[in-house]
């Protein structure tokens, strides 16, 4: 308990507390406030990572200011999950970034969207399209294992099938499916690695079951045990390769390919029908195709962009990894194949 | 409902049980040597400081810290019994401080007597458990109602059966968006909590006030190197965080950084400060208002409020603006754990005081007469306590910040922030500040709001 010492009167408590509150305040609306003086705001909202400082956002910010004559505001809308959530309660949102294909087939379409030009979107590639003619791509990434060499020196071109294979236990770091979306991705690779059959399904998680070292609720917590060695595999996006072999140089780190697919997250912007500056936002979202634009998504983002002849994207020669397709067949099972997940897990506790 | 929600309750409860029987266990011994340090008052609160320090960081940087510490004992015994240890690690600090403060002050004339009388030190041992049966009700109910509602410990190092109803809750609110749903889940965990909370509140007596309130001489007991193994879960801490190497990278990432951490350092100041202070006024209300024995063990009972829950209806009113963002955070996380706080501070010593209450009331004092001159002198301590592990809890918390502020505005959201941009090391960094941070509330807290209403 902390010490008795010498007592207040609460009346300078009271004072001494609204002074520093007085301090903070003029503090920050002297310093730390935002300040503009531009007329026209595109207010953004998008997950944490592309708004942070690091993320591709800021950089995004600082090119379209220079010839928007607007100011972007980026709101970080936190996990990219609860996205479609938090725009319900926020006012005035010209562009939401940051949607994936599960949210737009399950929840998007319950608000209002702002058609998009098709004409303004020729630049994308046949397997990129407009979606609902609502939703534009802008990067994408297949999801895999990601490894370093150094833990599994026996392997030379593995696939999904070398991980069961292995005698290793408790090595592999997850996300749950109920709290990530990573998670679910997940769960739709296993799904389809087991011919989208229930019963082979299950069959494939208690076999999958001893090798889990970890389940976390985000893909961060998941990753931090990877990276610092206490997960020697974790499921995560094929790009993540970017960081270690650009930021850091180190190419020991790997990806899994598989021959029969991998689940690929693809990243859609959208613009609400209530926005307020929907003209910049339309113009906003032909700038987010830009090829320059297009490069900041792969160096800061660590995804993949939607076009596909970036000088930047040749020079990295990540694996290529091919797609599932079954995307709405797995949507329509999501809810149960999760509880099936569960379950599984819950017996072998 | 599902086969699995089930599954989740019956892992969370197993967890809890463990994780509280533990630390109140080890808090009971480790409170027995605190006492018998003796140390000086400064050196007491810097002690203490140093072993609630585990509170104050995001629950991966435990996870990471921990784990990295326990390489060097062969591995961490992932499962339930991993989930409790890292658990029962956090908490023992607080819990053990509650149970020194206690022991001190209603044992004195009893363990005097005990020693004069020859009682053996197990005789003796023994008494002071069953004259503190309720006090270790209530600590074991404040960790159990903790480790219920705890998210990431037991879902990582249970090797993944660890999905507890906050997971389910946060699922119905992030893919569904469906609110009534959500309280409806967030309303049954509360109902198994109130009911188990009165369930150990009847079956623990009211203890007896000790109207001679000196301190207890434990010396006889030779606990005293129990208390210095306090220290061991913030040792453990800190080497696993040290392990994480620093490098040019993360250097560089830090310069680059730096100006957004900086920018945080007020905004985490203010929430410790800010959530210190409503717990602080609300706890005094409460003390004001809660003489009455049956009110009190109601209110005592409340669960902690799913903070996914009230983190989407925070985010729902008001601005968004950082200053109305930290205004929010303040008061969610006040609310979210007054109730705990009431039980680990206040709940047991409020039913000491009840027959000099009573006492008070029949010779004709006002409410108010009675609330300066009696209860206050006696519980102002623990009120600055609480308010003290409220700041460090808060400045601590990015679950809750996720979902409410729609800015990287302190210090945890940042931390996030780099976790999510791969800046594990960074972080790591930053977690340290944080610790600082906390460290600087602490010390403040307790000189400006140790006040008298007088």
């Amino acid at each position: 308990m902390e010490s008795g010492g010498k007592t207040n009167s609460i009346g300078r408590l009271i004072f001494t507390l609204i002074v520093i509150f007085a301090i903070f305040y003029l503090g920050y609306n002297q310093f730390g406030a935002p300040k503009s003086s531009k007329n026209k705001h595109l207010q953004v909202l998008s997950y944490s990572s592309f708004s942070s400082l690091l993320g591709p956002g800021a950089e995004i910010k600082k090119q379209f200011e220079k010839i928007c004559d607007c100011e972007l505001v980026i709101i970080d809308g936190g996990d990219a999950g609860i996205l479609l959530q938090k725009l319900k309660y926020l006012e005035k949102i010209d562009m939401v970034i940051g949607l994936d294909q599960f949210q737009i087939r399950e929840n998007a379409l319950k608000f209002a969207w702002k058609k998009l030009k098709p004409e303004d979107f020729w630049m994308l590639p046949e397997n990129f399209k407009l979606q609902n003619e609502t939703f534009a791509p802008f990067d994408w990434a297949p999801l895999t294992f990601i490894y370093r060499d150094k833990d599994f020196t026996q392997w030379h071109s593995p696939n999904l099938s070398s991980v069961f294979d292995l005698k290793k236990s408790k090595f592999i770091s997850l996300q749950n499916p109920r709290s990530s979306s990573v998670g679910v991705y997940f769960i739709w690779w296993l799904w389809s690695q087991a011919g989208e059959n229930e019963e082979n399904y299950r069959k494939l998680i208690t076999e999958f079951m001893p090798k889990i070292h970890s389940v976390s609720s985000g893909w961060d917590a998941s990753y931090g045990l990877f990276q610092k060695g206490h997960a020697q595999m974790t499921f995560s996006y094929v790009t993540s390769l970017i960081y270690h072999w650009v930021n850091e140089k180190d190419h020991q780190y790997q990806a899994l390919v598989d021959s029969a697919g991998h689940p690929f997250q693809i990243e859609y912007f959208g613009i609400p029908e209530t926005c307020e500056n929907c003209e910049l936002a339309a113009s906003f979202a032909k700038f987010l195709l830009e090829p320059p634009i297009q490069e900041l998504f792969l160096q800061k983002n660590y995804m993949f962009p939607v076009l596909a002849d970036l000088p930047a994207l040749k020079e990295l020669k990540l694996p290529e990894l091919n797609r599932l397709k079954n995307v709405d067949q797995f949507l329509k099972n999501k809810d149960v194949l999760i509880e099936i997940w569960d379950q599984q897990m819950a017996k072998n506790q | 409902m599902t086969s699995s929600v089930f599954h989740s309750i019956k892992f969370t409860l197993e967890q809890a049980i463990a994780t509280s029987a533990l630390t109140c266990v080890l808090a009971f011994f480790a409170a027995l040597g605190l006492s018998h340090f003796n140390l000086k008052l400064r050196w007491q609160a810097s002690f203490n400081v140093l072993i609630i320090a585990p509170n104050i960081l995001p629950s991966i940087f435990i996870i990471i810290g921990y784990l990295n510490a326990f390489q060097y004992f062969g591995g961490f015994p992932y499962g339930l019994w991993g989930v409790v240890l890292v658990q029962a690690m956090v908490n023992v600090g607080w819990v053990a401080i509650n149970f020194q403060s206690t022991i001190e002050q209603k044992l004195g004339g009893v363990l005097d007597l005990c020693w004069i009388e020859g009682a053996s030190r197990w005789r003796v041992l023994k008494e002071v458990v069953s004259f503190l049966r309720a006090d270790i009700a209530n600590q074991f109910l404040s960790v159990f109602l903790i480790a219920i509602a705890s998210f990431s410990i037991p879902l990582i190092l249970s090797g993944g059966h660890g999905s507890s109803i906050e997971v389910y809750i946060y699922e119905i609110l992030r893919v569904k968006g469906d609110l009534a749903r959500a309280a409806l889940l967030a309303l049954m965990q509360g109902l198994v909590v109130f009911f188990i909370s009165q369930i150990i509140y009847r079956n623990s007596k009211i203890i007896p006030e000790n109207l001679n309130s000196r301190h207890a001489n434990l010396s006889p007991f030779g606990f005293s190197l129990v208390g210095w193994a306090l220290l061991i879960p913030t040792f453990l801490l800190i080497v696993g965080l040290s392990c994480i190497r620093f490098n040019q990278d993360a250097r560089t990432d830090l310069y680059f950084y730096l100006g957004d951490i900086l920018r945080s350092l007020p905004f985490t100041f203010m929430i410790g400060l800010l959530s210190a202070s409503v717990s602080f006024f609300i706890l005094s209300l409460l003390i004001y208002h809660l003489p009455n024995a049956q009110v009190r063990r109601h209110f005592s009972s409340l669960p902690v409020t799913s903070l996914a829950l009230l983190g989407f209806v925070f985010f729902m009113v008001g601005g968004h603006s950082p200053m109305w963002s930290m205004i929010k955070i303040s008061l969610g996380l006040s609310l979210i754990f007054l109730p705990q706080l009431m039980r680990m501070f206040l709940t047991s010593e409020l039913s000491r005081l009840e027959n000099q209450y009573l006492l008070a009331v029949t010779l004709g004092a006002s409410r108010g007469q009675i609330f300066k001159f009696i209860l206050w002198p006696q519980l102002s301590k623990r009120v600055v306590a609480a308010a003290q592990l409220m700041a460090l809890w808060s400045i601590g918390d990015f679950a809750f910040s996720s979902i409410v502020a729609v800015d990287s505005f302190h210090l945890s959201l940042v931390i996030r922030d780099l976790l999510t941009c791969y800046r594990l090391e960074v972080a790591t960094l930053c977690c340290w500040l944080l610790v600082a941070v906390g460290i600087i509330l602490y010390f403040l807290i307790g000189r400006i709001f140790n006040v008298s209403y007088k």
